[in-house]
């Protein structure tokens, strides 16, 4: 009935690419999120106790070398839960991104031991058990940097989401914009129903109905493009940067739960929804004015 | 019967200094037919719009079937649209709109079920002698024809008021002729009808009373 051919591409177009990229962040946030607290989990009361000269014999029993010293104290002490120690290949792998392997050779390396605790961390308390035993070990609890990173982990997922909330307004407006082009094309027409009786409510219907074959089919397949793009990304970065990106194929999937699944599952749909209200206040405010 | 129009001392001014319409006084009752006369500029369309709440009187009150229009809301007017089919002098078809569309329109707007729609359409179409142009487009249509689907889409809704602005304007004698028997069987079907015309021989040959304006007065003769 109401002839826009030309905004309603422009608006397929438009929605299509806004909602590919609204999932897209979604997505990122959300793995951001998942990953960075699975993360977290793993690092949380856990300290890294730097051994140096660790075949040295131990100041404390000279039948034992400092490492077997500090190994038997860990064992015995209240509060810990596993002790892994990280031999020199190990050791090397962490280093071997940062430092050449003629350097490597050169240095002497410090055996380290990863203590994960059942409490949260008392830096302090192990500092004095183990530290007073044997000179030069060093107690590292990741405060420092952990805490950088989350308040950096933090920022960059407000952004995701700010971002997120940014395309669905700008699309929201793309819409409200080609409404405003359709009654502008179309005021005899819209005029016509308006005296046949037809109010504000009878025509915002009939945008609804317009504007839903429009965006129906560009929010479902930009969402589609998204994740079908995002999975084929994950299969990439996992073939081609295993170190960065252990993990196989299926594990793009395996990141997120159910409901976060779900939830951008919905993002489409919840767009459609929004959508909808749009036109109908923009129709009747738009119509309210020009009369 | 019943008080379908009411028009109290009722101007119409484009201008602040001369009124096109002055102290109008017109009572229109149900099951009734009108005539509207005068010279091209008279205000014959001007007092139509009044009457389908398109203008509003620059001074005076107006009634349409009891209720006083001077501060309706939207969805008021309306509801008394709704009430109202209008024959426009242009036609006013949409174009890309199939006849059968276009005469399924007021009933879409009154919230006919689909099948509703189905049936009465091609029966009335049939009526004004288009049935086999149901899925025509107006522009591939005939003058005549274009005035007929516009009637057919002005009646189709079964309205208590017909308001014709010069139905016959745009066709031969012999389809004015015609279109008028079609008023004439609507008339007796219940609707109330105005038409509006400046054919002085479809009046003297249609007998029925005349609201004629002259020099911004209306008289009914």
């Amino acid at each position: 009935m109401l002839k826009n051919k030309a905004a309603n591409i422009f608006l397929a177009w438009i929605i299509l690419s806004m909602i590919y990229l609204a999932v897209v962040t979604l997505t990122g946030v959300l793995i951001s999120n998942s990953s960075s607290k699975e993360w977290l989990e793993s690092v949380d009361n856990v300290v890294t106790v730097q051994v140096s000269d660790p075949n040295a014999k131990s100041e404390v029993d000279v039948a034992s070398t400092r490492l077997e010293t500090i190994v038997k104290k860990l064992r015995i002490t209240a509060g810990i839960n596993k002790i892994e120690i990280f031999d020199e290949e190990q050791t090397l792998g962490l280093l071997n991104s940062w430092l050449s392997q003629d350097i490597l050779n050169d240095i002497n390396l410090p055996t380290l031991i990863e203590v994960k605790l059942n409490k949260p961390i008392n830096k302090e308390q192990i500092s004095q058990t183990i530290g007073s035993l044997i000179p030069g070990v060093s107690i590292d609890d990741h405060s420092r940097w952990k805490q950088k990173l989350m308040f950096l982990i933090d920022i960059i997922e407000n952004l995701g989401w700010i971002i997120f909330i940014l395309i669905l307004i700008v699309c929201l407006a793309s819409i409200i914009f080609a409404i405003a082009m359709n009654i502008a094309n179309n005021g005899e027409v819209i005029n016509l129903i308006d005296l046949m009786g037809g109010g504000s409510s009878f025509i915002a219907e009939i945008f609804q109905k317009q504007i839903l074959l429009v965006i129906g089919p560009s929010a479902l397949i930009g969402s589609l493009i998204a994740i079908v793009t995002l999975f084929i990304l994950n299969d990439y970065l996992v073939t081609t940067l295993p170190d960065i990106f252990p993990g196989s194929i299926s594990s793009l999937g395996e990141a997120l739960n159910f409901w976060e699944w779900s939830l951008i599952a919905s993002t489409p749909l919840v767009f459609i929804f929004l959508s909808l209200i749009t036109v109908w206040v923009a129709v009747v405010v738009l119509l309210g004015k020009l009369k | 019967m019943t008080r379908m129009i009411r028009f109290q001392e009722v101007d119409v001014c484009y201008t602040p200094d001369k009124p096109v319409l002055s102290k109008i006084n017109l009572k229109i009752d149900s099951d009734s037919f009108h005539f509207l006369t005068g010279t091209s500029g008279a205000g014959k369309s001007s007092l139509l719009k009044m009457m389908y709440l398109a203008l509003k009187p620059s001074k005076g009150h107006i009634e349409m079937f009891g209720r006083d229009t001077a501060n309706l809301k939207m969805f008021e007017v309306s509801n008394i649209r709704k009430r109202i089919g209008i024959v426009f002098q242009d036609f006013r078809l949409i174009q890309n709109l199939s006849i059968r569309e276009n005469v399924a329109l007021p009933l879409r707007i009154h919230g006919a079920k689909a099948k509703i729609i189905q049936r009465h359409v091609p029966e009335l179409l049939d009526w004004v002698g288009l049935g086999d142009h149901l899925d025509s487009f107006p522009v591939s249509l005939s003058g005549g024809e274009q005035q007929r689907v516009a009637i057919a889409r002005a009646v189709i809704a079964r309205p208590s008021l017909l308001l014709a602005d010069e139905p016959t304007g745009n066709v031969d004698d012999k389809i004015a002729e015609r279109l008028m028997y079609l008023f004439e069987e609507l008339y007796r079907a219940g609707t109330s009808i105005v038409v509006a015309t400046h054919n002085k021989d479809l009046i003297n040959e249609f007998d029925y009373p005349v609201f004629h304006i002259t020099e911004g007065n209306l008289i009914l003769q």
